[in-house]
């Protein structure tokens, strides 16, 4: 603003024993003000330092406005001054609150009566945010002007400002070698010169015609009086001025009218509602749209790009949608009439699901910012199931439960349409999303379950497990076809959970073959869950081979039977009690009658729960 | 006793101060019965039935304010005003009286004006009467007041005097060296642009502070500096021109201060995209061919597409982009570039083209036989009211221009020329602006004083001047810019 102030201020009323009081007040108020800044700079607003440097820097800045009316406070380079005096300084550009303010151009800062609390923590505020910009970015005075106070007010002089401009052009000239006008004469470059003699010197002689205009004068509306004061609130300032219809006094007859104010209020509403990157976007297209030379094309693309990057990092997935629609629809309006156009959209499209948007993805949902989950979910429906490797790391990398929730959809609605593409992005580098796969292909029915041989080989177990429990559920040739091939599985217990829930195999050769593995001297030195797990399962067919074999291998004798061998005796007791025909009671019978005492018990209590069983035989192993 | 601007100790409850809203309409209202009343005491006496009706309706409405806050202190402090400490804040119906009633108070050189309880409406009377003499701005002025209201027996309304000091430096010469800076700070900015170097974004933003500051305390001035046309160099000074009538449009409509930056550096900027059309075209006399209007009618898309490219352009307002592209829109969506998809305009677009349009009718041009003036130009452009133009925006910038636009040059009806310098701020005297006088009655060059024609001979009771027509300058050989600049010096 362009106050001056002239050598005749006046003094604080009062002696020089007030003058002193006066300053000491001032230079505590300036001391406190440095701290209270220092504080927020370090610490947040709520910490209880900065609220008890704010109450008391308030309360001494209250209580001196309150006996003063305002507090005017001269800036120099390293000091605050009154009267001219310094009463504060700070010499260390770094933190100096003087400097801070001096560099800007603000040269004198008035704090006036009627300065609040909340005032006082808007220009705290303003001063913490201003500071911890970059240098070239941070304006005090801009900021402040903005903020536009209304018992905060400053004096930054123009000559600062034209400093500036005249420093910017001469360091430009200078370094494309071009002529630089010396310092001291800079500032004639906007000098104003005006011969003003001309003013007083010859004669303006007027047409025929404008000459009979002033002779004939003007017209008698102009002349008269005004008429009495209009009855409007406004005192006559509506509707006074005489309209002489299609000329400019026609629509200065006062101010506007109800509906033409409203008119105005809804264009200024709806430009401070509508979206800052929505806009953006419609200028893009546009730009792009119009645009000729392929290279500014691709210039204005890679804009494009940079864009959506920044607004993935901000997890403004919504601006990414509307991007996506934007392009798309352009695409498509320029797919005939332009394709050389067209083309470079479609990489662009493509570009949109790129490493480093995953990165970007990955980033903020490994720092636990909150987004808009709706957002996200349309926008990586919106790419197909090209993005589908994405939404799975995205999937994985989510920590939110109810964040991978909302993305479950989209791979559900994968798994209806193209199952074995989903299956092929489950791995071991995404346990999470593999556990989601399973459940989504045991639950796409017959379509779905044969994918689950995608996890054979899996080295995480828990992923295993989950799909030999799914297969289990589900039951049928193709689910035992899968555990299956899960029992020679490098993990003991998905083993054991394939045997488990194996159910009798139709293919007489793969039953065979199994009799043949558990025949081995290799399946004695598994652990006796396992072969009972397998064991059971042989019980369970009621093939005649198994009963065969089960029978056998119970009624073993050895003359040194080890404890491995006991252990597939007793195993096989087991498959004779799951198999539950009359052909095994008798084989447990037998057994029941061993000389081996652990055989013997184990027939024993076999038997005794077959005959107590209900069903009966063909039900399954208990865990 | 307690002192004008003091609160005071005892208050009847919280009342207006808790709603800020309903405390601003009411300050708003007091303001305008104020202003109706202040004004109304310079032409009729204090017997007049309707004056005293107002002056009772002033009274209620202070009896009224004075229950709920106990006084009323209006003050007056860097171009804002206060009551009770509480800014006022204009709207687009109230600016008129709130710039006439500051204008009340810098003429009498009054800081705050206090009105105490106990006001009873014939002491209020006669304070309008003695504050309702036109006094000029003079030494003495405020002193001359008090000294009145002293021998009125007014003990109930308190002027207090602006502070030893605070003066306003000359405005005249800062505010014309802000508009040539504007011009070489714009120069800077094409070149490091044809450079493909960086601009100086914030440096731009602190302009637009500046300009806007001045047109708070010194419109009438730098609207008739944009009477200035540089033929030379053409679209620098109708660049800064267009920046210029852009913020006092988008002040008069009420845009914040943050909207009034990014408005001002979209204005600023509007034509960087002529950078790249060449000049021959650019300056062509006679018709553009074909094939030279489609490359003249690239540049809002260039524009638009540099500012995009720019390495600012974090910095630099979206707005001003959609200006740029947009700028030659019409209100009916015709215009050049032709769209993909717009279904409107920006309003900072619609603000710019009208601003645009008109500095570009009023300037003369290799290409144009002639140059409209001022007036001729805004009743070309109500013509074109909802077609060209949107119509609520243009109304307002004709209201902000006035029915005779400050830097017309007008035949008085004694025989005298003079150029408009000011508006009158009430709208019953648009026909009654401020001219400077620049030939005598046989119209002999002289340069003269500033008269107001809203002022009456005391004698007669008549107008001493009136304005008979608006006449064509450039016709005449009068650099109307010269006039203000001489102000600047």
């Amino acid at each position: 603003m362009a106050l001056k102030r002239t050598p005749e201020s006046p003094s604080p009323a009062g002696g020089p024993a007030s003058e002193a009081k006066t300053r000491d007040g001032v230079k505590d108020i300036l001391h406190h003000l440095a701290n209270t800044v220092s504080a927020l700079k370090i610490f947040p607003p709520e910490h209880a330092t900065v609220i008890g440097f704010i109450e008391s820097l308030a309360a001494k800045l209250q209580a001196f406005l309150d006996e003063h009316g305002k507090l005017e406070i001269g800036v120099e380079e390293y000091a605050f001054t009154l009267e001219g005096s310094p009463v504060y300084t700070d010499e260390m550009t770094i933190k100096s609150l003087p400097f801070f303010f001096f560099k800007d151009g603000l040269r004198i800062l008035y704090l006036y009566q009627g300065l609040d609390r909340a005032e006082l923590l808007n220009f705290l505020d303003l001063i913490r945010t201003e500071s911890q910009k970059p240098a070239g970015d941070s304006d005090i005075v801009t900021a402040m002007w903005e903020r536009d106070f209304a018992n905060i007010q400053y004096f930054a002089p123009d000559d600062y400002l034209e400093t500036r401009i005249l420093e910017e052009r001469s360091e430009s000239q200078a370094r494309h070698g071009l002529p630089v006008l010396p310092a001291e004469f800079a500032h004639e470059v906007i000098e104003i010169k005006v011969d003003t003699s001309r003013f007083s010197t010859g004669k303006i002689a007027l047409t025929d015609e404008d000459r009979a205009a002033v002779r004939k004068g003007p017209p008698a509306e102009t002349v008269e009086a005004p008429r009495e004061p209009a009855e409007a609130p406004d005192g006559g300032l509506r509707g006074d001025s005489e309209p002489t219809g299609g000329s400019p006094a026609a629509a200065m007859d006062g101010a506007l009218t109800e509906t033409e104010v409203r008119s105005l209020e809804a264009l200024i509403r709806a430009s401070r509602t509508t979206s800052a990157e929505a806009e953006f976007l419609d200028l893009a297209v546009e730009i792009l749209f119009l645009e000729d030379d392929l290279d500014q094309y691709s210039g204005s693309l890679r804009l494009l790009e940079d864009f959506h990057q920044e607004r993935i990092a901000r997890g403004d997935f919504a601006s990414a949608v509307l991007l996506v629609h934007k392009i798309k629809e352009l695409r498509d309006h320029l797919a005939e009439s332009r394709p050389e156009k067209a083309g470079p959209l479609d990489g662009f499209l493509k570009r949109l699901v790129s490493p480093g948007v995953l990165k970007a993805v990955r980033e903020l949902a490994a720092s636990g910012r909150r987004f808009d989950q709706a957002a996200l979910l349309d926008f990586v429906g919106l790419q197909g199931d090209d993005s589908l490797p994405l939404t799975a790391d995205i999937y994985e990398s989510l920590e939110d439960p109810e964040a991978r929730d909302a993305l479950l959809d989209v791979f559900r609605s994968a798994a209806a349409r193209d199952p074995g593409r989903l299956a092929g992005l489950a791995s071991d580098e995404r346990p999470r999303f593999s556990l989601a796969v399973v459940d989504l292909l045991a639950g796409a029915g017959g379509k779905g379950l044969p994918f689950l041989s995608a996890f054979i080989g899996f080295k995480n177990s828990e992923v295993k497990l989950a799909a030999v429990a799914a297969l289990g559920r589900s039951g049928g040739q193709t689910a035992n076809h899968i555990l299956l091939g899960f029992l020679k599985d490098a993990d003991e217990d998905v083993r054991i959970r394939a045997a488990m829930a194996l159910n009798p195999v139709e293919e007489k050769t793969r039953l065979l073959q199994l009799i043949r593995e558990a025949d081995s001297k290799a399946f004695g030195d598994k652990s006796v869950r396992e072969k009972r797990a397998v064991l059971s399962f042989l019980g369970r067919t009621r093939n005649a081979e198994a009963l065969v074999f089960l029978r056998s291998r119970l009624l073993k004798r050895n003359l040194r039977p080890s404890a491995a061998a006991t252990e597939t005796r007793l195993c096989a007791a087991a498959g004779l009690e799951s198999m539950g025909t009359a052909e095994a009671r008798a084989a447990l019978e037998k057994g029941a009658r061993s000389w081996n005492r652990a055989v013997r018990e184990t027939c024993g209590q076999a038997l005794a729960r077959l005959s107590r069983s209900t069903t009966g035989a063909g039900g399954r192993e208990r865990a | 006793m307690s002192r004008p601007g003091d609160r005071p100790e005892t208050q009847t409850g919280p009342g207006l101060r808790a709603d800020p809203k309903a405390f601003q309409k009411a300050a708003l209202d007091l303001l305008i019965r104020f202003h109706i009343v202040a004004k109304n005491a310079r032409l009729y006496e204090p017997t007049n039935a309707l004056f005293r009706e107002q002056v009772g309706a002033l009274h209620d409405g202070l009896a009224e304010f004075l229950r709920d806050e106990g006084q009323a202190c209006f003050k007056v402090r860097q171009s804002a005003l206060f009551l009770n400490g509480a800014r006022l804040r204009f709207g687009l119906g109230t600016y008129p009286i709130y710039k006439s009633v500051l204008e009340e108070f810098r003429s009498r050189d009054i800081a705050s004006l206090t009105f105490l309880p106990g006001l009873e409406a014939a002491e209020l009377s006669k304070f309008v009467s003695v504050f309702g003499k036109r006094d000029k701005t003079e030494a003495g002025a405020f002193e001359k007041l008090l000294a009145d209201l002293h021998a009125s027996e007014v003990d109930d309304v308190v002027p207090e005097k602006t502070e030893a000091g605070e003066t306003y430096a000359s405005l005249h010469k800062n505010s014309g060296r802000i508009f040539f800076l504007s011009i070489l700070h714009l120069k800077e900015s094409f070149e490091r642009d044809r450079r493909n170097e960086s601009l100086k974004v914030n440096t731009t933003r602190r302009l637009m502070q500046s300009i806007f500051n001045h047109i708070v305390d010194n419109e009438a001035f730098l609207i008739g500096l944009t009477n200035l046309k540089n033929f030379d160099e053409y679209t620098l000074n109708h660049s800064v021109n267009v920046c210029v009538l852009a913020l006092a449009l988008g002040r008069r409509l009420g845009l914040s201060r943050s909207e009034l930056v990014e408005l001002g550096i979209a204005a600023f900027f509007h034509d960087l995209g002529k950078l790249d059309t060449p000049l021959d075209i650019l300056n062509k006399p006679g018709q553009l061919s074909e094939e030279e209007r489609e490359v003249m009618e690239r540049h809002p898309h260039h524009g638009a597409e540099k500012l995009l490219h720019l390495r600012e352009f974090n910095r630099l307002p979206l707005r001003a982009l959609h200006v740029a592209l947009e700028h030659h829109i019409r209100e009916d969506l015709s215009g050049y570039p032709r769209s993909f998809k717009r279904d409107d305009v920006n309003l900072f677009s619609k603000i710019v083209k009208i601003v645009d349009y008109f500095d570009a009718l009023t300037t003369k041009r290799v290409y144009r036989a002639k140059v409209f003036t001022r007036a001729e130009a805004l009743s070309l452009m109500l013509e074109q009211s909802g077609t060209e133009f949107n119509p609520v925006v243009l109304k307002t910038f004709v209201s902000l221009m006035g029915v005779f636009p400050i830097g017309t040059l007008a035949a008085l009806d004694t025989g005298e020329l003079a150029v408009i310098v000011d508006l009158n701020p009430e709208a019953r005297f648009a026909m009654r602006p401020r001219v400077k006088l620049i030939t005598d009655r046989e119209g002999n060059r002289v340069d003269g004083a500033v008269a107001d024609l809203a002022e009456r001979d005391p004698e007669t009771g008549t107008y001493p001047r009136t304005i008979v027509k608006a006449l064509d300058a450039d016709a005449y050989g009068v650099r109307v810019a010269d006039y203000f600049l001489a102000r600047a010096r």
